[in-house]
């Protein structure tokens, strides 16, 4: 398998196993540049594991990983995280916490640039008016925003999400949505989401991987090319594939034995 | 009778209670001989010659140096191995052992071993102070350090893989309140064991006091340091240890 030229990320028959578990069996499967890709799976899939793969959070056992053409302990400050909690520092504001990824990373920025950078970020996810309140002053939709705008200051080129807006109220969780497609049109990043969701799945990605029970595989990509935003209530389109997806998914979730 | 709030109640009945052994002491004062039990006044008086006086309220420094210095020794030493314990696995079993072993050691044990090999000094009575308090550090912030919020350090790993940042940044401003809950903790300990230390193997502070008024048969003035010991403990945990205890939790703590 040679890679394309505008592959970012690449999965080549991973495995992994904790203990005697095998939670990868061979999965393989890669990303485009500048692409938004949700992994969908059943839970613990280990859809949140492909993630910490990718962020050099975990290593694999076997198989490659390539991430911007190189391993992902080479490539991690390429990338940044947005979990499915904020973790912010209860002892900074929300800039305060915006800088502190790119703190953490060092970005040989002095202050004032680092500020002016987190500052546009806090903006580009509506915070403007916000950052000086301290995280236990905002509600967990603006929590999770100033994560956002915490991945999107250090200027990676991925950016990797776990179920992020999975803690929200339904009506936050959907403006959320379509902010960061919004986010994403404008930035051209690479988004990688992982959900479980699958109305979330199908209204953000350009593709979906699906991925099968513990021993892990993807068993379907849907190519998804309908315009954004998407209106799952008047497109057959949608509708079809989403009755598909609801029942593959169906059959995934069903306890064995 | 309008009837009082639950708060103020309690509060009376605690007023209550301490003049209740106010008076007790009063008359029991009255029937004992001023060597055993010395009448309260005689002790109030003993106290307000205490502050007056340079001598005396010198003691009282050398009292709180004492204690200030072990506890930033202790603080400084017991954290630093805890640190290493976390970090360096091969250290941890190492360092519960060494925690464990001077846990079990009497502060008296440790004071007749200082005065050998230190003599009748400060360092003597900061090192006793120091050596009872380091195994409180050391449980206690590698406990917190065990403690730590796990998806706030995965977070700081997904931004950086310096240590130095990491731990400068996210995980020692995250230990704050730990720190502060266990200093508040010493301080107590710090504080009773001073007064052996200063008697065993001191030349100043409150111990000392006591042991000269101890030859001297002087019970008002053994009185009066030990009110003054309660007072200064009482008020440091009042108004220095509890305020920011509360400061350091809602500001660090609380996401």
């Amino acid at each position: 398998m040679t890679a394309a030229p505008d592959e970012i990320i690449r999965f080549d028959r991973v495995q992994l196993r904790f203990g005697d578990e095998a939670i990868f069996d061979n999965l393989s499967f890669s990303v485009r540049r500048g692409e938004f890709v949700c992994i969908l799976g059943p839970s613990g899939c280990g859809k949140s594991t492909t993630l910490r793969l990718i962020g050099d959070l975990l290593r694999t056992d076997g198989g490659a990983i390539t991430v911007e053409g190189r391993e992902p302990r080479e490539s991690w400050q390429h990338l940044a995280f947005v979990f499915q909690s904020p973790r912010l520092a209860p002892w900074r504001t929300a800039i305060d916490n915006v800088m502190l990824g790119m703190e953490l990373r060092g970005t040989g920025l002095d202050g004032a640039q680092m500020r002016e950078r987190a500052s546009r970020a806090l903006a580009l996810v509506g915070l403007a008016q916000d950052s000086g309140k301290y995280p236990r002053m905002l509600s967990g939709g603006e929590k999770q925003r100033v994560a956002i705008a915490r991945a999107l200051a250090v200027e990676p080129q991925i950016i990797l999400m776990d179920e992020p807006f999975s803690a929200l109220d339904p009506s936050t969780r959907q403006r959320m949505r379509d902010e960061i497609v919004a986010i994403w049109q404008q930035t051209g990043k690479t988004i990688v989401f992982v959900t479980h969701d699958v109305d979330e799945a199908l209204t953000l990605a350009d593709r979906i991987l699906l991925l099968s029970k513990k021993p892990t595989r993807v068993i379907e990509q849907i190519i998804l090319t309908t315009q954004r935003p998407r209106a799952p209530a008047n497109d057959a389109d949608f509708a079809r594939r989403r009755a598909d997806l609801i029942a593959m998914f169906a059959g995934l979730e069903q306890p064995t034995g | 009778m309008r009837s009082l709030s639950l708060n103020t109640r309690r509060k009376l009945a605690a007023h209550l209670f301490v003049a209740a052994v106010l008076i007790i002491w009063l008359f029991a004062a009255l029937r004992l001989p001023g060597y055993v039990l010395p009448a309260p006044l005689t002790v109030l008086e003993q106290i307000g010659a205490f502050l007056v006086s340079a001598k005396l309220a010198g003691h009282i420094a050398a009292s709180i140096f004492h204690v200030t210095a072990a506890l930033v020794l202790a603080f400084v030493v017991g954290t630093t191995l805890a640190v290493a314990g976390h970090y360096v696995p091969i250290t941890r079993v190492l360092i519960g052992r060494l925690a464990a072993f001077l846990n079990s050691f009497s502060s008296i044990g440790w004071a007749l071993l200082a005065i050998l090999w230190f003599g009748l000094n400060d360092a003597s009575v900061i090192f006793v102070i120091g050596i009872i308090i380091l195994p409180i550090y050391m449980i206690n912030m590698q406990a917190a350090l065990d403690q730590l919020d796990a998806d706030l350090i995965e977070m700081t790993a997904s931004f950086t893989r310096s240590w130095p940042r990491a731990f400068s940044l996210v995980v020692l401003p995250a230990l704050y309140p730990f720190m502060l809950a266990t200093t508040r903790l010493a301080f107590g300990i710090a504080w009773k064991v001073a007064l052996t230390a200063e008697l065993f193997g001191g030349n100043s502070g409150f111990g000392f006091l006591v042991n000269i008024a101890r030859q001297d048969i002087d019970t008002p003035r053994i009185f009066a340091v030990i009110a003054l010991m309660i007072m200064i403990a009482y008020l440091a945990d009042r108004f220095l240890f509890a305020p920011l205890e509360r400061y350091l939790t809602r500001h660090y703590a609380d996401a």
